[in-house]
């Protein structure tokens, strides 16, 4: 052999055996090449299944009977069954056929499972879920309920249709997220439903305040922070109405702030200098907030109107919940019909075996988060530090539940081991200060997603509410409307008796069984209201009932009531409400804490003008004046107000910063803010970051003001320039599930901002998530739209179709055809016809 | 000469594509090898398995932009990656390229090897 050909050799061996080496394992982050790029299989493949196909038909071997599923233009599927079971099975292959990957996925992160597809990386993220009991909670929901549970009957059919999805699907129908992930879809289990439901209630329902009210006090004492963060809000305009006059200041004066050390000049710098730079970290904060820890600047909304209040003469209903901006979206609408059993149109969860908000026939209804206190700890004594094995509790050393959690690695490696113990309460979570354990109701709830099928046969709101008996958590405020023209709205769910006064706030003992819960609120205490006579009803995660009423405890910290006195507002002004009205309402650009601020800045601004002149505070005081209160995109003056309101708050905070750095442990309410307002001297209003100098009120405002222009000078340019514009510094960002910017659709100009019925904070990327209004009248209408599109595929026309119409804030009408059959040729997009058979 | 290789190119170009379809990607190096094995040296067996493996892969890419937003993909796809989308169309089409000539020589030498031992 020549050595050319030697050569030639070794390159072709280094070529072969490099190409089948990336070929088929995983590089760095990169997935196995062969596989990927294999344009019959691979990644191109995906281009093949980017539309709904005009016909195909599939087999679901536990069918009863043929099921035929018609995708109408905006690629809803009509499924129409002759039983229930075959309903869910469909709807278990349709959804799965559109969403296989972000189910997976969210089945995955509620199990505490991520690890498997993502390393390390997603190592803390599961160890979290696994803590708080997720899985632990679901697999004893499974067991519980075996066979007999609504819950999990659903969840088995369900899983039915998803797998027969998954036996049926062709090569180029995985999703494109597994080929970058290198990873292949997984069998889909029952109780796959039940993690993603708990999931849901983690999201909603999942708080830490007891311990964050721990280090609160510890810092400015039990008062101060009974005062700053009250179990009742100041501003009452409560969901559940009263024939009180709303809205209502219930504003006391505060206790002083506890004494500080004084700091001298050069403490004060560098406090100030780090304080500086913790500014960016703080909106970091804020937006770590508004994911969750703090609902106060977000939630979702929901009303209704009496037949007396609407135009038409029906009643009308809007559902405007308020989540996590996804592509693909959180939602997936569908309308499943069972001839003489159910006709239900609404959104699903991609895994969950219910329409979850929604209408049929006779009857619409919505949920907003309830937001109340369901999640407690306590400090708990064990045998050992390390490796314990009992508790102490009511003198005597029981037994821990023992579990070992192994998380596996990308190619099934074992790449930790947990072992996570529980006490009869719940799991056991090791903080810095001690062992606690947590009590939860979302741990305990087995039944809440068969409730789903009972609201969607029911035709009046008594049923609908009968019905929704049986769904325990996360608690909700359920809005609901009949064909006959009842509206109603109760908050229901788990909500625990606590023993003492009830209240929820503290860390207690758990070594006495007397600090134990006593059970659940009866479901005639639960905060309700049927056909008030003011003839509407409205939530927006306020508090449900007015202390003045009931002064039971059913939360703390309670969200900012600002979209809530709107709605409220709007509702109360309009006599003869109309569909259109409905629509404009979920992105009314007027924000109520506007109505607050603005006065006090501007007031302040004058008296001290009188007394000192001051070129920039008379340019910010004239600029802010200018201000239409609106939040519209090409508005220029919300950005000065936001900026003004944010420095105000962090300068009047202070005292719940650290000793040595500008960190805040946590911020109150911007009602408490507004509460403050009232008391010019307070010495809350003094600055501990200045030096001999005691600040007042008006001190703070026109400092916060001033700055506020200096800022936005800098970073938006002069005002009237444009760069002022609200569509330029406020977007709402909708990122695709895995963080990939190009299936992403970011920096989406919005109308509103933090506090607006269209709320937009923080890092944008929560915000309505699914808006409705639908008509009572004789025959039901209802229009609708989401953030995103039907479709999981990012090259699917209907992957993200709807959110430019979501921008706008539009919506679509549905069709809800008596018989999907009859829906008109050129509303169908394709026709899928699913088919008993196969291996029984 | 040419038009034996070019029909040669094509014929082995669509039993790529068809292989790929049905097989998945290792069709690519196993034909290719074959191909080496099968072809005699003198008509450079390894560039035809190259450059036929290329055109398999093409094939298939057309039928994908026949079917559907391949450009789209395209561009989505190769923003996930960070890459621009006509370099990872390239790699699509240099990767069985690459495959299919490597394991094209190595099934020719394996071939040169198995005669000059039967000679032997």
């Amino acid at each position: 052999m020549t050595s050319i050909r030697v050569v030639r050799l070794l390159l072709a061996l280094i070529l072969v055996g490099g190409g089948i080496f990336v070929g088929s394992s995983r590089v760095n982050q990169l997935p196995p090449l062969g596989p990927f790029l294999d344009p019959a299989n691979g990644i191109w493949s995906v281009a093949r299944a980017a539309e709904i196909p005009s016909n195909a038909g599939a087999v679901v071997s536990s069918l009863g009977d043929s099921v035929e599923v018609l995708y109408d233009r905006r690629g809803v599927p009509h499924i129409r069954a002759r039983s229930v079971d075959d309903a869910v099975r469909a709807l278990g292959f349709v959804v799965a056929r559109d969403r296989l990957f972000q189910m997976e996925l969210q089945a995955r992160a509620a199990a505490g499972r991520l690890t498997e597809w993502f390393g390390e990386r997603a190592l803390e993220a599961d160890r979290q879920q696994r803590a708080v009991g997720m899985s632990w909670s679901a697999r004893r929901d499974m067991e519980a309920g075996g066979r007999n549970s609504e819950t999990e009957r659903f969840g088995r059919l369900y899983a039915d249709g998803v797998n027969a999805w998954l036996a049926s699907m062709e090569s180029k129908d995985i999703p494109i997220e597994y080929r970058f992930l290198g990873v292949s879809p997984e069998q889909w289990e029952p109780i796959n439903s039940i993690l993603i439901f708990k999931r849901m209630g983690y999201t909603l329902s999942y708080s830490t305040h007891d311990r964050r009210r721990q280090r609160i006090a510890a810092r400015i004492g039990r008062a101060a922070t009974a005062a700053l963060f009250p179990v009742n809000c100041p501003i009452q305009e409560p969901i559940q109405p009263n024939e009180r006059d709303a809205p209502r200041f219930d504003f006391e004066p505060f206790p002083p702030p506890p004494e500080r050390e004084r700091r001298t000049t050069n403490e004060v710098v560098a406090i100030r200098h780090e304080a500086d730079n913790a500014a960016m970290p703080l909106v970091g904060e804020y937006a770590g907030h508004a994911a969750g820890l703090r609902s106060g600047e977000l939630g979702s909304n929901n009303w209704a109107v009496s037949p007396s209040r609407s135009a038409t003469g029906h009643a009308l209903l809007s559902g405007d919940p308020h989540l996590g901006l996804t592509l693909p979206s959180i939602w997936y609408e569908v309308h499943l019909q069972v001839p003489g059993e159910v006709d239900v149109y609404g959104v699903t969860i991609p895994g969950i075996p219910a329409v979850i908000i929604g209408f049929n026939r006779d009857v619409a209804w919505s949920f907003t988060n309830t937001g109340s206190d369901v999640l407690d700890y306590y400090w708990e004594t064990l045998d050992s530090d390390r490796s314990p094995t009992r508790y102490f509790f009511d003198g005597e050393w029981r037994e821990l539940e023992r579990r070992v959690e192994p998380f596996l690695g990308l190619d099934g490696e074992t790449i930790a081991v947990d072992t996570l113990y529980s006490t009869h309460r719940g799991p056991v979570i090791f903080a810095d200060d001690g062992p606690m354990s947590m009590r939860w109701t979302v741990l305990e709830d087995e039944g809440s997603i068969g409730a789903f099928f009972g609201a969607a046969r029911s035709q009046s709101v008594e049923q609908f509410e009968r019905a929704m008996e049986s769904y325990h958590a996360p608690a909700q405020n359920m809005i609901v409307a009949d064909r006959s023209g009842n509206i109603a709205i109760r908050s229901t769910g788990l909500f625990p008796i606590r023993p003492g006064d009830g209240d929820g706030t503290a860390i207690l003992d758990g070594s006495r069984s007397e600090n134990d819960w006593q059970g659940y609120w009866g479901l005639d205490e639960y905060p309700h209201s049927v056909n008030p006579s003011q003839g509407y009803l409205a939530s927006a995660n306020q508090q449900p009932i007015d202390p003045e009423s009931e002064g039971r405890y059913l939360g703390v910290d309670w969200p900012t009531p600002w979209r809530a006195l709107r709605i409220n507002e709007l509702l109360r002004a309009d006599s003869t409400v109309t569909v259109d009205e409905m629509i404009g309402y979920h992105t009314d650009p007027r924000n109520e804490k506007a109505e607050v601020f603005v006065p006090a800045f501007l007031e302040a601004a004058e008296r001290l003008l009188v007394e000192t002149p001051d070129s920039v505070l008379s340019e910010a005081a004239r600029l802010l004046a200018e201000w239409d209160l609106l939040y519209t995109k090409d508005n220029e003056r919300a950005i000065l107000f936001e900026t003004a309101l944010e420095r105000l708050s962090m300068l009047t905070w202070d005292e719940l910063s650290g000793a040595s750095s500008g960190r805040r442990v946590a911020t109150p309410s911007q009602t408490i803010l507004a509460a403050l307002l009232q008391y010019p001297a307070s010495p809350w209003w003094d600055n501990g970051m200045t030096v001999d100098i005691v600040e007042t009120r008006d001190d703070l405002l026109t400092e916060s003001l001033s700055y506020a222009l200096q800022e936005v000078r800098e970073r938006w340019g002069p005002p009237d320039a444009g760069g002022w514009r609200w569509s330029r510094v406020r977007h709402s960002n909708i990122w695709h599930l895995l963080g990939f910017p190009a299936l992403s659709a970011p920096e989406l100009p919005v109308q509103g901002g933090s506090g607006n019925l269209n709320p937009s904070s923080g890092s944008g990327t929560h915000g309505a998530s699914w808006r409705m209004v639908v008509e009572m009248g004789g025959e039901v209408q209802a229009w609708v739209t989401y953030p995103g599109g039907q479709s999981g595929n990012p090259v699917s026309s209907l992957y993200q179709d709807r959110v430019s119409q979501w921008v706008d804030g539009t919506l679509d009408r549905v069709l809800f055809p008596e018989n999907p059959q009859r829906l008109a040729e050129n509303d169908v997009l394709g026709v899928l016809t699913l088919e008993p058979g196969g291996d029984q | 000469m040419m038009r034996r290789t070019i029909s040669q190119v094509g014929l082995l170009g669509v039993a790529f594509a068809v292989a790929t379809a049905l097989f998945g990607w290792w069709a690519v190096p196993l034909l290719g090898c074959l191909w080496g094995v099968y072809e005699e040296a003198r008509n450079k067996p390894a560039l035809v398995a190259a450059l036929a493996g290329g055109l398999g892969w093409l094939i298939l890419l057309i039928w994908n932009a026949v079917a559907g937003p391949m450009l789209l993909l395209s561009a989505r796809a190769a923003g996930v990656l960070g890459v621009p989308s006509a370099t990872l169309v390239a790699l699509t089409l240099l990767y069985p390229m690459a495959l299919a000539w490597g394991a094209g020589i190595v099934g020719e030498t394996a071939r040169l090897v198995f005669a000059s031992r039967r000679r032997k």
